[in-house]
């Protein structure tokens, strides 16, 4: 079941990231095409080789300038969804030592990419730190859950939410910034006037990244601060002051994009506003309603 | 801290009918002369900088030390 799960999030990211790659960069659809076939098959032979996700994370990191914005996106988002599957088979099959001292420098972690967050300016080393942050929530979820004894609904809570919600910012910010065109966060000021329902999927997206109440990934950050009280007050200290940092950093989206100068209206292309919109309406019935999530979470595990 | 600075950088052209009338003064609540339209205000950044909140997360860990061991 753990194999379906994961092969149904690579499959939701394939098929919007398809979606938006035909409407700006045609030839990316190809590689991601080839990427998703090699991925799914990897899921099924061996949990070790999903650490090739290593390379599909580290190739934003090392070639930011050389990638363009569709792939940027299907590396992040690829190589946390499988990330995230290493790292829960991982967990599941072997007994760790000093799990604890990793739940902490994992937080800690958490909380200084928060603040490299706040001060980003350049939107793809944002999305970059956004999606390292998240990938640290799964390592965090997972070393809590194993501290506790029972990895069950912690497991796969964090990278289900991620994937709607991180797919959501991923493809607003890549419309409302012409596919990266506009390279720089501060340009994206008054988008709000030029095109209403991309940002406030956009703002729905930051604000469900922040870990607002009512929206999916606070559900996922509830169950882990509501666990890692139980075991030890340090994680929960820090996890509370890196879910202010967080707050800040993804407030900032929120707040750009409602500032500024009215703009001429931007024709909108409807199939990637429908695709937002079902995405952005998933992440508020699943905050809202978090015993939908929770009863599919309990299938998997 | 976010929300004040919200209200205080909010438009500052009058708009009429989706046309630009004119450039108003900026009215900005702190008195601020600098462009706004950057992610963080130079105001704000003087004291909400990076090297404070690294300052704050080390004495965070310094205070939990006990906690720890």
């Amino acid at each position: 079941m753990i194999d379906i799960f994961f092969a149904s999030l690579i499959l939701i990211t394939f098929f919007s990231m398809s979606i938006y790659s035909f409407f700006y960069e045609k030839k990316d659809f190809l590689y991601l095409f080839i990427i998703s076939l090699i991925i799914l098959p990897i899921i099924k032979i061996n949990f070790y080789a999903s650490l090739l996700s290593i390379l599909f994370l580290l190739t934003p990191v090392f070639l930011l300038k050389k990638i363009d914005y569709t792939q940027l996106t299907f590396f992040c988002m690829y190589g946390s969804i499988l990330m995230a599957y290493f790292l829960l088979e991982f967990f599941l099959a072997y007994e760790l030592p000093y799990i604890f001292w990793i739940a902490i420098a994992t937080v800690i972690l958490i909380c200084v990419l928060g603040i490299m967050g706040i001060f980003e300016d350049d939107l793809k080393k944002y999305l970059v730190y956004s999606n390292a942050i998240q990938l640290a929530f799964v390592l965090l979820d997972l070393s809590v859950a194993k501290i506790a004894g029972k990895i069950s609904t912690l497991g796969t809570v964090q990278i289900f939410n991620y994937t709607f919600a991180g797919l959501l910012l991923f493809i607003t910010l890549g419309i409302l910034s012409e596919d990266n065109k506009m390279k720089k966060i501060s340009s994206l000021y008054g988008s709000y006037y030029r095109d209403k329902y991309n940002s406030i999927f956009s703002i729905v997206s930051a604000l469900s990244l922040a870990g607002l109440p009512g929206l999916n990934i606070f559900v996922s950050e509830w169950y882990l601060f509501k666990t890692s009280f139980m075991i030890n007050l340090t994680i929960t200290i820090f996890g509370v002051f890196a879910a202010l940092l967080l707050f800040v950093m993804y407030f900032k989206i929120a707040n750009i994009l409602l500032v500024g100068d009215g703009k001429p209206l931007k024709r909108n292309i409807k199939p990637l506003v429908y695709l937002n919109g079902i995405f952005a309406i998933i992440c508020v019935l699943f905050g809202l309603l978090p015993q939908i999530q929770i009863y599919i979470l309990n299938m998997v595990l | 801290m976010c929300f004040i600075w919200f209200i205080a950088t909010d438009s500052n052209l009058h708009i009429k009918h989706g046309v630009v009338m004119k450039e108003k003064k900026s009215t900005y609540m702190g008195g601020e002369k600098d462009e706004q339209r950057i992610v963080i205000p130079k105001q704000i950044e003087k004291f909400f900088n990076k090297r404070i909140l690294f300052l704050i997360l080390l004495i965070i860990l310094l205070l939990l030390i006990p906690l720890l061991v």
